[in-house]
């Protein structure tokens, strides 16, 4: 019977079950008087239906706005729909099959209602079938995310179904789509609209008709009425009912007259009809229960399959482990299943992820299919007019109908009702064109393995030094450069980049048999920075799955997790992988309510106190001023939840820490990355504040952001002399430019998808590296900087749209790497130790002292932990020396005469440096000290502080590289005690050295080094000066 | 009173005079904007917040002197206070800017003519500006009001718009016109009036660009 016919109307497709994507567009109304933003907020209300899963409802997927303000909704799809199968099969008069539509219609609309949503748009068009006929709701959210369609120019829904109370009072509740439902089942079960209307005068007559049906309710029997002439159908179909024998229709019947009761108040809800004899029976069949809300990163799969563990065994030794991985990182890159194309395990909008990957461009696809849905012009226009004629309050009349006609500017621009479909065979063709276009390569190793940037900037042929990039300098951090922060994380790390050689190895042989070099060097050029990996469809593929695994089985994949984002974060997941870098637990969703009720308690008190109060102010004045080229957070809705975050914070923290300007803007990158999970992004809030900013938002956080300024000019002096040196000779110094860096981490002074790039690598780094980042931002500027004066230089740090971002990144983490870390504030410091051993961050005390922090110095000074790790690299200078010097008057011979502490003990190889007047050491001297330097990567002055730093400072004018000041005033034997070398302090008689310099030469080879091991009395050398224009120095020096 | 770009000045031979200002006021009543505008005449909806300050400057001829203004555009959150002394100290002009639709904004502007009044450079010239004159509709400060209180404390009173750039200029006109000039270039040998710096002998690089000789002092 029907079912029969069933299986050959509907293509059943078992192997191919893909849902299909598919969008519409449509144009808001346009705002011109109002200041609100009709189309941002729409996309606002638009997330929330995103979330709204249900099965018998097609998943939205997303919506974007073109420049002109026309939107695009992208959903899941279906291409059988009622409206099709009606054309099929003319219709249903199967009544289990009606049964079954109707219960799932129920459920769908009654799953809406419990989210507060009215679908008011139920047509056969919009009742979509899925391959095995189960019904799929489509539009049901255009009447709530338009809201109630008052933000757009034309009618929503068909009029055909409106409920009697829609042409009355342009009013209705969830009930008007009970109505619509009633006027459905009769439409299949008879095979035509239930109206006989004149289609010249369409809609006056249908309204008519609408209008005219009444219920009377007698004791034992209830029926409609309505005017014959255009109901004849409807009516009749309940005459019917008198002659019918079956049960089954007359309980039909009687569910489809509930269904049509004319006054709204006593119509039933959907719900309500649940209830009913027709479907009681498969409501209470069905065990669906509400969906249960399971832990944050439970919450919904990406992938459909679970997957099995794939974290290696914990009690494998280290060096196994580290074999382990790299076979199974080979196996991650070189795998089938990471890099094949399985859309059918993928959920929808991971499908349209891709699609866009893949070069999908909604708005083409609407342009390409010239896209005019011809056969709903007619009735939209009408429609809307009558719509308009309803919402001024007037009387529906044909005359006005027609007279208002011209009125409207063509609706069938406005929204296009066809829905076009995305080819997922597009998808899949690119996906396979990127494949082979990858294999060469492999984008992990080049991530670490990148860049032709000059690290070392060189400059006046002084202290020349080889390029450098990130990897080589972590290969090397074992020989030539110290790594000041190698720490356990570290070894990881290096164990994590020896595995990538290997793998590098293995590519790099196969590279040999199979591939021009050409190619290669092309593939590597691409792949240097972040936003072209970001838009690789392959490699999102593969890390998505990747961190759609490690994000399901967290906690327990903390390490590989930890290891994985630092070395990309998938765009697509950056939300959950942010929350689970700062350790956002599965709590928070309670945690987050119950500050939220408080809130409102406090923000709608009468009484509200001063503080909170001054806060309500100042978010009314922030947060529309908050990163608004962004839809999501310019919408209202957006504008409510950043307040509603940062109100939450406020209490949360209770007056420890408080609302500055910029907070709104730390808070925007959360809101926007888990724009539906408010507390995924007031978790993320806290925890960043706690430990990325840490006394930021004191009430007076004045030393921590100072020590954020004072350390950041020490490193550029420190790595970039000759820019310190300068930005320090016109004043210009971080406290004009940098306050809004440090005090919003850079979001106040970049746009969100550059945020999210610095962000990446902050929440994976050392608490010290935005430092790093604000000094590689200056050292990028360094040419212009350097070519400018103080107000252009404050133009451009204040402008900083050009900065090339991944190179500041690298260099940011190199530079950090390459700093010894007494030169970053000690509280961060005292932070990095403890996260590593997992101490609170509440119980750490800092001592807020501003005269610690030494601004006017343009050196840093550094500790003897540090000292320790570098001194065999230094060249230590020593002006301990009271030694006096003479210059003798006839040949400009310059002597020292030898005495004072560097006899009596110093450090090991370290050099005494004389006393000149004024403390300012001759050129020569300087030359000197940068011929010497080129066999050391430091110099560390040592001795008396006043002295130190003077000396220190004149080295970085002169452009001398990494020089710093040893922070110990009495160095001595004992200071070193503890130290393993024994012999550091050295007391044996240092030798000095005649030497001989030009002033303006800095070569080597005109330096005659004469060695006496004694010291030698001025006039016995008097006799050998070789040269013109020199000068003659006897240094003490510790061989 | 004329505006020229950079090179325009330059090419005159005068020496440009700086004048220091300072922007105070409560949050969002428009101090960026109004900078803005004076400065590239341009407009920008919801302009973000300064946290901190942002400097620009501005060069304008007036009569026969250049001017270049200096300008210091304070953050508004009263917690920003702190950092105010150091950008109207050794200011030669201050705006105070107020919302005309918002009464508290005056009262703020209030209480910063009375600290510039009690610390900040006795000769300093303050303009009162109440802004956002296009929302006229939902005034809530009279004119006269705030006239009133301007005249009572001997400020530069206008009304005004970032937005539609009504008496933008007008304000800064009347401000270097009111500058004792004599002063700021006798001061100018021995002060220098950049913020977050100690007070001695720093180096003011624009003279030191102009005429090097009689900036000469560098401690550096």
């Amino acid at each position: 019977m029907y079912g029969v016919r069933n299986v050959n109307v509907f293509k059943l497709k078992p192997d191919n079950k893909i849902s299909e994507l598919s969008a519409f567009s449509f144009v808001p109304k346009c705002n011109i008087n109002s200041n609100k933003n009709i189309t941002t907020n729409i996309i606002g209300k638009f997330q929330y239906l995103k979330e709204i899963t249900h099965p018998n409802l097609c998943q939205y997927i997303n919506i974007t706005k073109n420049r002109k303000d026309r939107l695009f909704v992208v959903s899941e799809y279906f291409e059988n729909s009622l409206e099709s199968h009606l054309k099929e099969c003319k219709k249903i008069t199967n009544i289990s099959r009606i049964r079954k539509l109707t219960f799932q219609i129920l459920s769908a609309l009654m799953f809406i209602n419990s989210h507060g949503i009215i679908n008011r748009n139920l047509s056969l068009k919009n009742i979509l079938l899925d391959f095995n006929n189960n019904v799929k709701l489509d539009n049901w959210g255009f009447y709530d995310f338009t809201n109630k369609g008052k933000d757009v120019q034309f009618p929503i829904g068909n009029p055909e179904f409106y409920a009697p109370e829609i042409i009355k009072h342009h009013k209705c509740n969830l009930k008007a789509d009970t109505w619509a439902l009633g006027i459905i089942l009769i439409y299949i079960y008879i095979g035509h609209l239930p109206f006989n209307v004149d289609s010249n005068l369409f809609l006056e007559e249908l309204f008519e008709a609408i209008l005219s049906i009444k219920k009377v309710n007698n004791e034992n029997d209830s029926h409609l009425t309505g005017k014959k002439q255009f109901c004849g159908d409807l009516l009749s179909f309940f005459e019917d009912e008198l002659k019918e024998e079956n049960e089954d229709i007359k309980i039909f019947k009687d569910f489809v007259l509930t269904c049509l009761e004319p006054d709204s108040k006593k119509r039933p809800t959907p719900s309500d009809l649940l209830c009913h004899e027709f479907v009681k029976e498969l409501n209470e069949n069905s065990n669906e229960g509400d969906e249960v809300l399971s832990p944050i990163f439970k919450k919904d799969f990406l992938f459909s399959e679970m997957v099995k563990d794939i974290i290696d065994n914990e009690n494998e030794n280290s060096i196994e482990k580290s074999i382990s991985n790299i076979t199974r990182y080979k196996n991650i890159i070189a795998d089938e299943d990471f890099n094949d194309l399985e859309l059918e395990k993928l959920q929808p909008r991971v499908i349209f992820y891709l699609w866009k990957l893949a070069g999908g461009d909604l708005e083409y696809e609407f342009i390409k299919q010239e896209l005019i849905s011809l056969p709903s012009i007619y009735r939209v226009k009408n429609a809307s007019q009558v719509y308009y004629t309803l919402n001024d309050n007037q009387v529906v009349n044909a005359v006005d109908i027609n007279n208002s006609f011209q009125q409207v500017s063509d609706p069938e621009n406005l929204y296009q009702e066809k829905k076009i479909l995305l080819s997922i065979d597009y998808l899949i063709s690119q996906f396979n064109e990127y494949k082979k276009f990858n294999k060469k390569q492999d984008y992990l190793i080049d991530m670490l393995n990148s860049n032709n940037n000059n690290y070392f900037i060189s400059k006046n042929g002084i202290s020349q030094e080889k390029e450098m990039t990130f990897n080589e300098f972590m290969k090397n951090n074992n020989n030539d450069v110290i790594d000041f922060w190698n720490s356990s994380e570290s070894i990881k790390n290096n164990e994590y980049i020896s595995k990538y050689d290997e793998i590098n190895k293995v590519i790099d042989n196969n590279d040999k048999q199979s591939n021009k070099e050409g190619e290669i060097k092309a593939n590597v050029e691409l792949s240097y920075n972040s936003s072209v990996l970001d838009k690789d469809i392959v490699f999102q593929y593969g890390r998505i799955k990747l961190f759609d695994r490690l994000l399901n089985q967290f906690p327990s994949s903390w390490n590989e997790f930890i290891q994985e984002a630092k070395i990309h974060i998938s765009p697509y997941l950056r939300g959950k992988i942010w929350a689970a870098i700062l350790g956002v637990t599965g709590d928070s969703k309670v945690i987050y309510n119950s500050l939220c009720e408080k809130c409102d308690l406090i923000y709608n008190d009468s009484n509200i106190n001063n503080s909170n109060l001054e806060l309500e102010r100042q978010l009314e004045a922030d947060i529309p001023r908050c990163h608004q080229y962004n839809d999501l957070l310019s919408s209202d809705i957006g504008h409510n939840k950043l307040k509603r975050v940062i109100k939450c914070w406020n209490i949360a923290e209770s007056g420890n820490l408080v609302y500055w300007q910029g907070l709104d803007s730390v808070c925007a990158p959360f809101v926007a990355l888990n724009f539906n999970e408010e507390e995924i992004a007031f978790s993320c809030l806290l925890k960043f504040i706690k430990n990325y900013m840490y006394g930021l938002f004191k009430i007076d956080n004045s030393y921590y952001i100072r020590s954020y300024l004072i350390a950041m000019s020490h490193i550029i002096s420190y790595h970039d002399p000759e820019l310190g040196s300068y930005l320090k000779k016109i004043n210009l110094t971080p406290d004009i430019y940098a306050i809004p860096w440090f005090m919003t981490m850079f979001t106040h002074v970049f746009p969100l998808d550059k945020i999210y790039m610095i962000w990446d690598k902050i929440l994976i780094g050392k608490p010290s590296l935005p430092l790093f980042i604000g000094s590689a931002i200056v050292i990028q500027l360094r040419s212009e900087i350097l070519n400018g004066d103080f107000d252009e230089s404050v133009l451009l740090l204040t402008e900083l749209s050009a900065i090339n971002i991944d190179k500041c990144l690298e260099k940011a983490q190199l530079l950090l790497r390459m700093s010894p870390k007494s030169i970053v504030p000690d509280f961060l410091n005292i932070i990095d130790s403890t996260k590593i051993s997992n101490d609170n961050l509440d119980d750490i005390v800092i001592t807020e002292d501003l005269d610690t922090l030494h601004s006017d110095e343009l050196a840093p000074r550094i500790k003897i932990e540090d000292f320790k790790k570098m001194y065999n690299k230094s060249l230590i200078l020593d002006v301990r020396n009271e030694s006096l010097l003479t210059q003798s008057e006839d040949n400009g011979y310059i002597v020292i005469s030898p005495s004072g502490s560097f006899l009596q003990g110093h450090i090991k190889n370290s050099i005494s440096i004389p006393y000149y007047e004024n403390d300012i050491l001759p050129t020569s001297l300087i030359n000197y000290i940068k011929i010497l330097n080129k066999d050391y990567q430091y110099v560390v002055v040592v001795g008396e502080e006043e002295r130190a730093i003077k000396l220190a400072e004149q080295l970085i004018t002169e452009c001398i590289q990494r020089v710093s000041y040893l922070n110990e005033n009495n160095i001595n034997k004992e200071t070193f005690e503890s130290w393993e070398e024994p012999d550091i302090w050295c007391c044996k008689k240092p030798e000095s050295e005649k030497f001989y310099i030009d002033d303006n030469s800095d070569d080597a080879k005109s330096l005659d080094i004469a060695r006496n091991l004694s010291p030698i009395s001025p006039r016995s050398f008097n006799s050998d000066h070789p040269f013109e224009n020199t000068q003659t120095f006897i240094i003490y020096k510790c061989q | 009173m004329s505006f020229s770009g950079r090179n325009d000045a330059a090419a005159s031979n005068m020496k440009p005079i700086q004048v220091k200002l300072v922007l105070l006021g409560e949050s969002a009543v428009g101090k960026s904007s109004i900078v803005l505008r004076f400065v590239n005449n341009e407009y920008q909806d919801n302009k973000e917040p300064t946290i901190g300050a942002a400097f620009l400057t501005q060069r304008c001829k007036l009569d026969d002197r250049i001017i270049k203004f200096e300008i210091w555009d304070t953050a508004g959150q009263e917690r920003f206070h702190s950092l105010a002394p150091m950008y109207y100290r050794n200011a030669q002009a201050a705006v105070i800017v107020y919302d005309i639709t918002k009464p508290a904004s005056l009262e703020k502007a209030k209480t910063w003519v009375k600290e510039l009044q009690r610390q900040a450079n006795p000769n300093i010239v303050i303009a009162l500006v109440g802004n956002k004159i296009d929302l006229a509709n939902n005034r809530a400060v009279p004119y006269e009001e705030a006239e009133a209180y301007a005249n009572e404390n001997e400020l530069l009173f206008f009304e005004a718009s970032a937005k539609t750039g009504t008496n933008i200029i007008e304000v800064f006109t009347e401000l270097a016109k009111k500058i004792p000039y004599e002063q700021i270039l006798a001061n100018n040998k021995n002060l220098n009036s950049r913020p977050g710096q100690n007070e001695n002998g720093r180096v003011n690089l624009v003279d030191q660009d102009n005429n090097n000789q009689e900036n000469g002092q560098c401690n550096c």
